[in-house]
């Protein structure tokens, strides 16, 4: 468990996290991953799988436009939160349509790592074996 | 040419003041003939004339002659028979005269311009008194004459200054009349903005009369608003600090109408350089100003369209890129996967995304086109019916939702409106609802009907679920880009084509929403009672 990553997916939008879920099934066949359309039960989820264990590095792929939470509101109750070690939660902003003013914030918010354009790419998850 | 030629004597009427001097002197001087004449060239004109015969002979052939030649102050000839320059004469020789006494008139330069004679049949001596009668005379005839000639010139001058006046009377007609034609306000006033003169134009339009209302202001028709403007632009005018101004002012014409003009205020000022009153040209703008009024609301729909499209854009983006970004997803999938279910399952995922596609593209077109007019699309609807019908058409295409509903439309209401855009408001509302299940119960939805006034059908949709944070999403709840209303059918613009659609039917919609209590949707719409 030591070197394998883990992968959280919220995202209302279940066709993408089907996608997605896959598509790091190829990238890291030994990974785990946790798939949440509600925000508000993959906040919990976060709070507590991250006080948990605090070993494995856990790659956070959060979309922005959500109904019950958008990914903003989700980051900042998520900073709000002591508990959480930013060196091991890596977070990037998910969203179909490229939005200067979400890339812009995700660029100015230290504690996000990168913002990406649906969908996930096979390229891009390989990449994250270099950057661990 | 002689000076008389200046005096504009010859050949004029005779002068009965002069003629008074030439009775005076023929009866002082117990004469037969007495004259006053003026001398132009080789001609000698009798002005006043009492005795001669003729009024005008060569000079040359007269006695005078002889004073005018050498100069004289006076000549005296008691008897030209025994004169032995005048016996040959033919004033003697010819008409009798024996007696001549002559004093010249002498012009301001001292030039004999002509002579004030008294002759006689029979020789006679004048003694001093007598001549220095003649000598008075002579000056008092040329006092007369200088009076005449000024009020000849003064008469010439009259002349003159009437036909000036004519001119210049016709002038002011002409441009009176340019004034009076024009579609433009002339008027003058003084320094307190009191009328002194105003065209035409300016009575009818402003409907002033300042011959019977002669303390009439150019701001006694500006309409309260504009006064101040007006005022401080006429002050700065007649204060002289600004030459010239001009200021759009609103006014009240004839028929109570408020008139838009574009005014000049200009100083105006006399040759001493003080400003004594103030012109003013206004010119009426209304037009202008309505049509700039319009265009200004073109400009305000085209920017509220814009917004629109603006929305519409944030939409496309969220909405149609979500599905191609899946379907790109899918794609790339297919390219690595190897079982044939599987390849199958994705497949048949990637048909679904475009079909997806494809729908909201559909009510998205449906939703532009939604200020397409519909009077002729209107029809008698029972509202009860279509409520069972989509709430039917909700729980076909939504088999695993589990909810009740009540609808509690009286039967035999019938409006008269667009079916499908009615279907449409329904849909969205009740789908709104359905996403907003609560937890704890099972979720209920009621429809009511009201007639709130005679004109106003108030319809509620009232459920149960766990309610909206208006103040989180009130504002962009209507709005296309709203996620909230995530049904299939029409991702993301539910409540904002529901919105749409009953505002093109006239009505209004509002919502009310208690956390875990439920939500209220209240669409107002245009009914007749009867």
């Amino acid at each position: 468990m030591h070197n394998t990553l883990s992968f959280i997916l919220i995202d209302n939008d279940h066709v993408n996290n089907l996608i997605n879920k896959k598509m790091i099934s190829v990238a890291f066949p030994d990974s785990e991953v946790y798939i949440f359309l509600n925000p508000i039960e993959g906040f919990d989820f976060v709070i507590e799988y991250m006080s948990s264990q605090s070993l494995a590095k856990t790659i956070l792929f959060l979309d922005i436009n959500m109904p019950e939470m958008s990914g903003w509101d989700f980051m900042k109750k998520l900073e709000e939160n002591e508990s959480i070690n930013f060196d091991l939660l890596k977070i990037y902003m998910l969203s179909s349509s490229v939005e200067p003013l979400d890339l812009q914030r995700s660029r100015l918010n230290k504690n996000i790592v990168g913002f990406l354009e649906k969908p996930l790419t096979i390229k891009f998850l390989k990449s994250l074996n270099e950057k661990k | 040419m002689s000076d008389s030629s200046i005096f504009h004597f010859m050949d004029t009427k005779p002068s009965e003041q002069l003629d008074k001097l030439t009775r005076l002197a023929v009866k002082i001087c117990k004469a037969d003939i007495g004259y006053i004449s003026f001398f132009d060239n080789d001609r000698q004109w009798l002005k006043s004339n009492i005795g001669m015969e003729t009024s005008e002979f060569q000079l040359s052939e007269s006695i005078c002659h002889y004073l005018v030649k050498n100069n004289l102050t006076h000549l005296t000839i008691p008897d030209l028979s025994q004169d032995d320059t005048f016996k040959e004469h033919y004033a003697f020789k010819e008409n009798g005269i024996r007696f001549y006494a002559g004093f010249p008139l002498l012009s301001n330069s001292n030039q004999i311009i002509g002579s004030f004679c008294v002759l006689g049949y029979s020789p006679q001596t004048l003694d001093e008194l007598q001549l220095e009668f003649l000598q008075a005379m002579a000056e008092q005839t040329m006092v007369l004459v200088e009076s005449q000639r000024l009020s000849h010139q003064l008469a010439i001058a009259t002349e003159r200054q009437e036909k000036q006046v004519g001119d210049s009377s016709q002038a002011a007609n002409y441009y009176n009349s340019i004034a009076n034609n024009s579609t433009f306000y002339i008027c003058k006033t003084d320094l307190k903005g009191k009328l002194i003169y105003c065209n035409d134009f300016y009575s009818r339009e402003l409907n002033v009369d300042i011959t019977t209302h002669p303390e009439t202001h150019i701001f006694n028709s500006i309409t309260l608003e504009y006064l101040k403007a007006a005022t401080e632009a006429f002050q700065a005018v007649a204060s002289g600090s600004e030459s010239k101004l001009r200021v759009l002012l609103k006014e009240t014409a004839k028929d109570q109408n408020i008139v838009t003009n574009l005014w000049d205020f200009i100083a105006v000022k006399n040759p001493a350089n003080e400003i004594v009153e103030i012109l003013c040209l206004g010119y009426d703008i209304t037009e202008l100003e309505e049509n700039r009024a319009q265009i200004q609301l073109l400009a305000d729909y085209t920017a509220f369209q814009n917004k629109k499209i603006l929305e519409y854009n944030t939409f496309v983006s969220h909405d149609i890129r979500s599905h191609v970004a899946n379907a790109n997803g899918i794609l790339s999938l297919l390219d690595i996967i190897t079982d044939e279910n599987e390849y199958r399952q994705y497949f048949k995922l990637l048909k679904k995304e475009i079909k997806e596609t494809d729908i909201t593209i559909v009510a998205m077109d449906r939703m532009t086109s939604a200020n397409v007019d519909f009077e002729e699309s209107k029809e008698p609807v029972s509202l009860y019916h279509l409520i069972e019908y989509v709430f039917d058409l909700v729980v076909r295409t939504k088999p695993d939702l589990v909810f009740s509903y009540v609808n509690k439309i009286p039967e035999n209401l019938i409006l008269f409106s667009v079916r499908e855009y009615l279907e449409n408001v329904f849909l969205n509302v009740i789908s709104n609802s359905l996403k907003f299940t609560s937890n704890e119960r099972e979720m209920k939805i009621i429809v009511n009907a009201l007639q709130i006034s005679n004109t106003i059908l108030q319809i509620t949709v009232r459920d149960n679920g766990k309610g909206i944070d208006l103040a989180k999403y009130g504002d962009s709840l209507f709005k296309i880009q709203s996620p909230l209303n995530d049904i299939k059918e029409a991702k993301g613009i539910g409540l904002y084509l529901a919105k749409k659609q009953i505002e093109a039917l006239g009505g209004r919609v509002d919502i009310e929403s208690e956390h875990e209590k439920g939500t209220i949707v209240s669409l107002e719409l245009l009914n007749y009672e009867n």
